[in-house]
């Protein structure tokens, strides 16, 4: 148990998809861990915890990063946005329609983190993104199964929907 | 471990000073939160809500890199013919989601052999403003990294910003991996060039992941300077030259990503391909 007065622990105010709340942290918790743990927002995923797979990405005030290389006691104040908050936005719906028809699915781990990434980074893509784009966006994210190509056909058919192309 | 968030420079080197040399920095943490986890640390300073540390200030040529300007942050440089190569060695750092993280002072501050915005930095005469209990210094980057991870910081000092003199010419910084994202440079080269009349009047060289520290290779500089470059055959030779030279300025060490024999090769092809993106910036102007 951890005493009040702990100079190891930080009070942490952060906003989670949308809900706040404030606890008190050990420094050392990672913003993934306290996500999943603490706050029970389990859509993002321990993949590496090196920030090398992308499975734990969230969007801290308006970034999409790795959870996984970022303390909770730093997001004091902050809005973290994860793929079960992103995905009930329009654009998040509209993704979640595009990597289900392109088939871009298979065991669920890295979805998240693509997710997050692709609705984050859409916007910047235009109507008509070249695959290099495409493949630059999605560079920070891994996935071992599905493969790279029904997520490219996706994240393709949400840019033409979603810049008006 | 203690976590702190001075609101002050003053503050933070006040919390470094108190914990001399188990007290580390953290900007972005996208190598450091990691490195913590192995080798822990009794107090972390979270510089990242300091006011100011966050500017980037891009004048006439020159630029000044706040301690929490992140590499996606330093992408406008790109229009800058010169600067543009640290943009180089900024776009390929680990990925998007680190590239928004991650710290251009904090790589400096890492101090890898192969950090991918070193040699633009050295060979652009970057130095650094450090603050600590005796006051504030500037340390020029080729005096700055002394081994691997190892700087020439003083426990109580903190890099506030990293700062690029202005001039002419043109630069550029590539590298090579075995894949795009998410790998560290097997080697990497930064040329900084200066043209006037077709003739090459001043130019620098850097080279990442083939000695203990980032390093400015001066005698491959030195091949350079008087070349023509109007002139497609004896630029091709002197580019040849330049290439073997380097690679007889290096020191690089047998490791996962390579041997010393192929990185020595790498940075001789290397140093010839990077002078020639350079030179040909210099043909193009700044975009404002």
């Amino acid at each position: 148990m951890m005493s009040p007065n702990d100079l190891s622990a930080t009070e942490v105010s952060v906003s989670v998809d949308g809900h706040a709340a404030a606890s008190r942290v050990p420094s050392t918790r990672l913003l993934l861990d306290y996500l999943r743990e603490d706050r029970g927002a389990t859509a993002p995923k321990w993949g590496c915890g090196t920030g090398d797979c992308g499975a734990c990405t969230v969007v801290l005030d308006g970034v999409a990063l790795d959870s996984c290389l970022v303390y909770a006691a730093e997001c004091d104040g902050s809005s973290v946005m994860t793929s079960a908050g992103l995905e009930t936005t329009p654009v998040g719906i509209a993704a979640t329609e595009e990597l289900l028809a392109a088939g871009a699915v298979q065991c669920g781990i890295c979805t998240p983190g693509f997710l997050v990434t692709i609705v984050s980074g859409v916007g910047d893509l235009g109507p008509s993104p070249t695959r290099e784009q495409i493949v630059e966006l999605l560079s920070g994210n891994v996935c071992r199964c599905t493969g790279y190509l029904p997520i490219i056909e996706a994240v393709q058919r949400l840019a033409a929907r979603v810049n008006g192309g | 471990m203690k976590f702190v968030r001075p609101a002050s420079v003053e503050e933070a080197v006040q919390v470094l000073a108190s914990a001399p040399g188990r007290a580390r920095v953290l900007a972005g943490g996208t190598d450091l939160v990691t490195l913590l986890a192995d080798r822990g640390a009794d107090v972390v300073v979270d510089v990242k809500r300091i006011p100011g540390l966050g500017d980037l200030v891009a004048d006439h040529g020159g630029v000044t890199i706040g301690a929490t300007v992140t590499m996606r942050d330093l992408e406008p440089l790109a229009g800058h013919r010169r600067l543009a190569a640290v943009v180089d060695g900024a776009r390929v750092v680990g990925a998007p989601q680190t590239r928004r993280r991650a710290t251009a002072v904090g790589n400096v501050c890492r101090a890898s052999p192969a950090g991918d915005t070193l040699p633009a930095l050295l060979t652009l005469s970057a130095t650094a403003t450090v603050v600590g209990t005796g006051g504030m210094r500037a340390i020029g980057l080729s005096e700055f990294f002394r081994s691997p991870g190892v700087t020439a910081l003083a426990d109580s000092e903190l890099v506030t910003s990293l700062n690029i003199p202005a001039a002419g010419g043109a630069a550029a910084y590539q590298r090579l991996t075995y894949r795009t994202s998410l790998d560290l440079a097997v080697v990497g080269v930064a040329v900084a060039v200066e043209v006037a009349d077709g003739i090459i009047v001043d130019a620098r060289v850097g080279l990442g992941g083939v000695g203990p520290t980032p390093l400015l290779a001066h005698q491959t500089a030195d091949v350079l300077v008087g070349t023509d470059t109007e002139d497609p055959d004896a630029l091709a030779d002197v580019l040849v030259e330049a290439g073997r030279v380097a690679a007889h300025e290096c020191t690089p060490r047998d490791d996962v990503r390579g041997t010393a024999a192929y990185r020595t090769r790498a940075v001789s092809v290397l140093v010839g391909r990077v002078a020639r993106t350079a030179l040909a910036r210099t043909d193009t102007h700044d975009v404002a």
